[in-house]
């Protein structure tokens, strides 16, 4: 479904830990695979018609060989979690929504895309999407547009920016229809703190 | 009567020959699905129905998947395939998933009933009153990472409850995504297209079947062409299907061959001559073309597999024409028509016996079997005929001069079953047997799983594994069957299933889909619309448009007032559900709700009790449990078989022999699955039919050996081992079948024919107390025979009704013991027969024969009244009585010598009165006991006059002499059977063959040196006419050439009794084997050889 597409779109914009390198070459590695990365996140939704955009605040914790765990505490607590086997979202203490890899195999080559993006592996990206890089190593600019024709129900974006340094910092999506989303990323760091146990258990609990 | 068997076969043959043309012109068609042969399931007709619509629903479905290398050759080169198929016309692709283009459609179709349609964690809520949960839900969803909803979307559903609705749907999903409009997946390297639907034809039509072959080997062809890498694999019931029918027609065709070729060889060999075969070729061959036309024309479109075991036939039928043929080898040679009256009445009833046993297969409720029973039975009768009337006109063979040693050898099967006592070593293996069949037994273990009854194809077996690994499971083919008398209730019960299913989810089952998830019901989408009405109505609305801050769309506008019905789903995008719904009548609606990893199906079928109309169907479990119950019935097949095989057997041979003749097959039927279940078999249906076959061919052989005597016995096991080896090659053949089925019913059936032929001869055992009782006929027999109250009864009804009424009680008495009497009643034909042919009258052997037991029993009456009230006996005329009177003058005793026609008894009273003089009567022992049992209740001063001997010695000499001196007349039966050890016998002519005669009288009379009398009492009309004769003045016989003067003397009275037969035929009762050879006879007149 259209979901996934979408899922592949905003992977993207989630903290290429590949950015970080120094070389311009996107093959190599950024984000080693077992590294954690955390932050906090803030996300502003404009909707067309809507009085003012919606704004929602977290903080994530992602490691690309296992997962993402993202975390909206403000308004809503609503938990996402995503893993290679499977796809959840929980509002409070409710699991809202389940889906798992072997009812739809296209998750795991999700999960795929996502760890590629994060350690800096475009390679699976440009299969859909047009990369034009700009800026230094240092402040980059990606932009990515979809290479097939693009309608409302496939790949839901008319553009995706992404913009970075060392991390991601900032990326915007816009939407067909005039609806787009501002993701700014705030207090990142790599490495510096394990998995708690909480955690891992969440992330683990995917697999159930 | 000949020519009535001629006329018949020509007949049969003409139009069974006519209507097979007919029907081979119209072209004949052969069903070849396994569904056909198997029961009716024990439901009402309208739920076997259904149960065949989904069955049928499930059987056409079919996979291909189209594997390539490169995704854009693969994809390519299925869309050609598809595009092949679809255009001539032999499939109807669906699309088994959801693509965008169908999600927006569905979004589409549901956005008007939108509020009638609520997922069941969102009513949940509803009904629980958390609706301002539900609203923050829908809020939190717009704020999520994975946001699906955009502006437009919240504007129309700010609950999200259409969303939620969607999301919940179980569309079916499986391993392939999409991908350009076709599903795909990518294992090793390969990229795989998928290609589904239904065929359009009848998956087990073999015609259709040859079309979607060639249209997809053209199929192939084509896009093989442009793509050479591509694969293709195919799944499906109409390719297994296929692959069983062209197995099944291969095998019939290959088996037939070989039968009929190792039949001929079988033949040439033994024979070493031409006709034989030919005679044999045209009973098989008349046989099997009545068969097969009964069949065609009692079953229209007969079923592949009947003909399968119809062709083991040929090696039954092949039985009767070698018994016929075999007898060439007897000694001495004889013309055709002797040999066949040799057999014939053997032949007769293994024919009836075989046919009762293939017919008791008419019993079983499947149509397959009783198919096969119409084959075979028709089959058999017709062979029969050829036999019996047309082979002593057609055999011309000569009496061959090989054979001793092939006699010899089938002889040695049948010897050591005639020692008295059995051989040590035969009782042995008697028991081993029995060991063996009891552990075999007590080691069976049922086996009814279908699936291991057809032998599906490897190769299409492998090509499903595949496909399994490719896609996912591609369901266990159970299914809940939903019926109701309209689409609302239909909908209703599923909600009621789903309900109880849903907390199995996990752990009994990995999913199901039914229709109500997709089109609730309207009661349910009215108790949404109220629910939202209620607690979602304007306030509510406009609370979530304060906080999202934009003007939410009334949520009812565009709002159909109507619920959605399964008719208009069923019209646009949901047109997929149309696989869930199965066509029935009386407009009657049938849901199914399939299952996929359906496991504890015990549980699964308990979800459904209580819900009306609901039901699991599980077809191969079903099936299976339904093979087990048929099992056990065959079993009471078997048992229907023996009684009905049971009364033509007691006809022939009487009760003991009868059962004797049963035990060998019994035996090999047991035999046979044990043996094979202790080699690791498993007991299944088709074992348990086998059985019943064994049955009837076991008995074939049975009376085969039952019917021969000692001389013939090496012919007959001759014949009887040629048979067996004959059905071994038919039957023995489908050992070798690749249908599992067909393999266990071979393999049983080998085992069983083997068993019977070498316990055959058993049915030859002499049986201990020398066979059934039988008398001489004596007079006193009749009341042996019967019992001392009918002798009570006898009295009572003459006292009573007179003797006109009393003979008319007697008719049924007389019909019991003609009809029971199996031997008596054959000596009595023999004797008829014999009267015919010197009188050159035609015989009618049953009216004549009841006639003569009729007599007997009316005069066992006579003499009982003679005895009881000798005033009432009746009027006697006598003829003859002056040359005696002159005797009696004299003072003189003498001999008379009587005989057992007419009733020589009444003249012991008459004479006696007429002559004042006694008459003492010499009997046998045996009978005297009787006899004096008798007397002693009516009168018991003849006790006195009666004489037991058991031989005539010469103390009972001097006791007799002293008797006659007195002026006693003796009277001594001159036509009983002489006795063993002592007395001897002389063989002399009468009516046209020898006969031994005792020669007691005549030694008696020579040591009594006094005149002989013949003595014959006839009944005339109502009363007696009495002929005595003078035989001897005296009677002297030489010292040294005794035998020929006694043999004169015999051959005299042979004459006498000759001549009073003749004119009265049916007034004489010796009811054993008077033409015997003695030494087959003991002193009762039993067989005993």
């Amino acid at each position: 479904m259209n979901r996934w597409l979408l899922l592949v779109g905003l992977a993207l914009a989630l903290p290429t830990g590949a950015a970080r390198s120094d070389s311009a070459d996107p093959a190599a590695g950024m984000v080693a695979p077992d590294s954690v990365v955390r932050g906090r996140f803030v996300q502003e939704r404009t909707l067309v018609g809507f009085a003012a955009p919606l704004r929602t605040e977290g903080h994530f914790v992602l490691i690309p060989a296992r997962g993402l765990i993202w975390q909206a505490e403000t308004p809503f607590k609503v938990r996402t979690v995503i893993t290679p086997t499977a796809l959840s979202q929980r509002i409070g203490d409710d699991e809202t929504t389940r889906l798992t890899a072997d009812r739809i195999p296209a998750l795991a080559r999700l999960a795929d895309m996502l760890t590629g993006a994060l350690s800096g592996n475009w390679q699976s990206l440009l299969h859909d999407f047009k990369v034009e890089r700009s800026g230094s190593n240092t402040a980059w600019q990606v932009t990515l547009t979809p290479r097939d024709a693009v309608d409302a129900t496939t790949l839901p974006f008319d553009s995706i920016s992404v913009r970075g340094g060392r991390l991601v910092d900032f990326i915007e999506l816009h939407r067909p229809g005039g609806d787009s989303d501002r993701i700014s990323f705030l207090d990142q760091t790599v490495g510096a703190a394990a998995l708690d146990e909480n955690e891992g258990r969440i992330l683990d609990g995917q697999t159930k | 009567m000949k020519h009535l068997g001629i006329s018949l076969w020509v007949v049969a043959i003409v139009f069974s020959g006519l209507y097979l043309g007919y029907r081979a012109h119209q072209g004949i068609q052969f069903r070849t699905d396994l569904m056909a042969l198997l029961p009716s399931q024990q439901q009402d007709a309208a739920t076997q129905r259904v149960d065949d619509e989904v069955s049928a629903a499930v059987a056409r479905k079919f996979v291909l998947l189209v594997g390539d290398a490169d995704p854009a050759q693969a994809r390519l080169a299925a869309a050609e395939l598809g595009r092949h198929l679809t255009q001539a016309g032999l499939v109807h692709l669906s699309m088994a998933a959801i693509d965008h283009e169908r999600l927006a459609a569905l979004g589409k179709l549901y956005f008007p009933y939108r509020a009638g349609l609520i997922d069941a964690a969102d009513r949940q809520l509803l009904r629980d009153g958390k609706q301002d949960e539900l609203a923050d839900n829908a809020v939190a969803k717009l704020y999520g990472f994975f946001a699906t909803v955009g502006a437009q979307q919240i504007r129309h559903d700010p609950f999200l409850l259409m969303t939620d609705f969607l999301l919940s749907l179980p569309l079916p999903q499986s391993k392939l995504h999409w991908d350009d409009g076709l599903l795909s997946t990518q294992t090793d390297g390969t990229t795989w297209v998928m290609l589904t639907g239904t065929i359009t034809g009848a998956p087990f039509a073999l015609e259709f079947q040859r079309q979607l072959s060639d249209g997809l080997d053209s199929g192939m062809a084509m896009i093989s062409a442009a793509h050479p890498h591509v694969e293709l694999l195919r799944l499906g019931a109409v390719f297994f299907a296929k692959a069983g029918a062209d197995q099944a027609m291969g095998e019939t065709n290959r088996f037939a061959t070989i039968s009929t070729i190792a039949t001929v060889v079988l033949v040439l060999l033994v024979f070493r001559a031409i006709g034989p075969l030919w005679l044999t070729l045209l009973a098989m061959g008349s046989g099997i073309l009545a068969a097969l036309s009964a069949t065609l024309l009692l079953f229209g479109e007969p079923h592949v597999m009947a003909l399968l075991f119809g062709v083991s036939l040929i090696g039954v039928v092949v039985d009767y024409s070698l018994q016929y043929c075999t007898e060439i080898f007897a000694t001495p040679p004889d013309t055709p028509a002797a040999r066949l009256r040799r057999v014939r009445v053997g032949i007769s009833i293994g024919t009836a016996t075989t046919m009762i046993g293939y017919l008791a297969l008419l019993f079983a409720p499947f149509p397959g079997l009783r198919q096969i029973a119409v084959f075979s039975a028709v089959g058999l009768f017709v062979s029969w005929l050829s036999v019996v009337a047309l082979f002593p006109l057609l055999d011309r063979t000569k009496t061959p001069s090989h054979g001793r040693a092939l006699l010899r050898i089938a002889g040695r099967f049948a010897a050591p079953w005639e020692r008295q006592p059995l051989p040590r070593w035969l009782r042995w293996a008697v028991v081993a047997v029995g060991l063996i069949v009891l552990a075999g037994w007590l080691h069976l273990t049922p086996d009814d799983d279908v699936r291991r009854m057809q032998s599906l194809s490897p190769r299409l077996l492998a090509e499903q594994n595949r496909i399994t690994g490719i896609i996912g499971k591609t369901g266990g083919g159970q299914i809940f069957a939903v019926e109701a008398a309209d689409d609302e209730t239909a909908l209703l019960r599923e909600e009621a299933l789903i309900e109880r299913l849903t907390p199995l989810l996990g752990t009994c089952l990995d999913g199901f889909q039914a229709f109500a998830q997709y089109v609730p019901s309207q009661a349910r989408q009215h108790e949404n619309r109220a629910l939202v009405e209620r607690l979602l109505g304007a306030d509510a609305l406009g609370r979530q448009g304060r906080r999202l801050g934009v003007q939410l769309d009334d949520a009812t506008a565009n709002e159909m007032a109507a619920p959605l019905t399964p008719a208009q789903a069923l019209a646009g995008p949901l047109a997929f559900l149309a696989d869930l719904v199965v066509p029935a009548e009386n407009g009657r609606v049938v849901h199914l709700v399939s299952l996929d990893g359906a496991r504890r199906l015990d549980l699964l079928a308990d979800a459904a009790r209580g819900i009306d109309g609901v039901r699991l169907i599980d077809p191969a479990g079903d099936f299976s449990a339904l093979i087990g119950k048929y099992r056990v019935r065959a079993l009471l097949l078997m048992v229907v078989s023996v009684v009905f095989m049971a009364p033509p057997l007691v006809w022939r041979y009487g009760w003991r022999r009868g059962a004797i003749v049963l035990v060998p097959p019994l035996i090999a039927v047991m035999a046979a699955p044990a043996i094979r279940s202790l080699a690791g078999g498993g007991f299944t249906f088709f074992d348990a039919i086998a059985q019943v076959l064994i049955l009837s061919i076991g008995v074939d052989y049975a009376v085969f050996c039952a019917e021969t005597t000692a001389e013939r016995r090496s012919v007959t096991m001759f014949a009887v081992g040629l048979a067996a080896l004959a059905a071994l090659a038919s039957f023995g053949l489908l050992a070798f079948s690749s249908v599992a089925a067909v393999h266990n019913f071979g393999l049983t059936m080998s085992l069983g024919i083997a068993a019977s032929f070498l316990l055959a001869p058993m049915a030859r055992v002499a049986l201990p107390g020398g066979g059934t009782s039988e008398s001489s006929g004596h007079w006193a027999g009749l009341a042996e025979r019967g019992t001392s109250w009918g002798l009570h009864f006898v009295t009572i009804s003459y006292r009573l009704l007179g003797r006109s009424l009393c003979c008319a009680i007697l008719h049924p008495i007389a019909l019991f013991f003609y009809v029971t009497a199996a031997n008596r009643r054959r000596w009595t034909w023999e004797y008829l027969a014999r009267v015919s042919r010197a009188t050159g009258l035609r015989q009618r052997p049953w009216r004549d024969g009841f006639r003569l037991y009729l007599n007997f029993a009316v005069r066992a009456l006579d003499s009982f009244i003679g005895l009881r009230h000798p005033e009432r006996v009746g009027t006697f005329h006598i003829i003859g009585d002056d040359v005696l009177a002159d005797y009696v003058k004299a003072g003189a005793g003498g001999v008379l010598i009587v005989s057992h026609h007419g009733n020589a008894e009444l003249c012991r009273t008459t004479l006696s009165a007429q002559f004042g003089q006694v008459v003492n009567v010499l009997l046998h022992t045996k009978q005297a006991v009787r006899y004096n049992e008798l007397l002693k209740s009516i009168r018991p001063d003849f006790l006195a006059h009666t004489i037991q001997v058991s031989e005539i010695g010469p103390n009972t000499a001097v006791d007799l002499m002293a008797r006659v001196e007195r002026g006693e007349w003796i009277a001594i039966a001159g036509d009983r059977p002489p006795l063993t050890g002592v007395e001897r016998t002389s063989w002399v002519p009468f009516l046209g063959d020898p006969a031994p005669f005792s020669q007691g009288p005549y030694v008696l009379a020579s040591l009594l040196g006094c005149p002989v009398f013949l003595l014959f009492c006839v009944r005339t009309g109502e009363g007696h006419t009495v002929h005595v004769e003078h035989f001897a003045d005296k009677i002297d016989l030489p010292r040294r050439q005794k035998e020929p003067a006694l043999a004169e003397l015999a051959a005299r009275y042979a004459r006498r009794l000759e001549h009073h037969c003749l004119s009265a035929p049916d007034q004489w009762y010796n009811f054993f084997d008077f033409w015997g050879s003695p030494t087959r006879q003991d002193n009762q007149g039993n067989d005993v050889g």
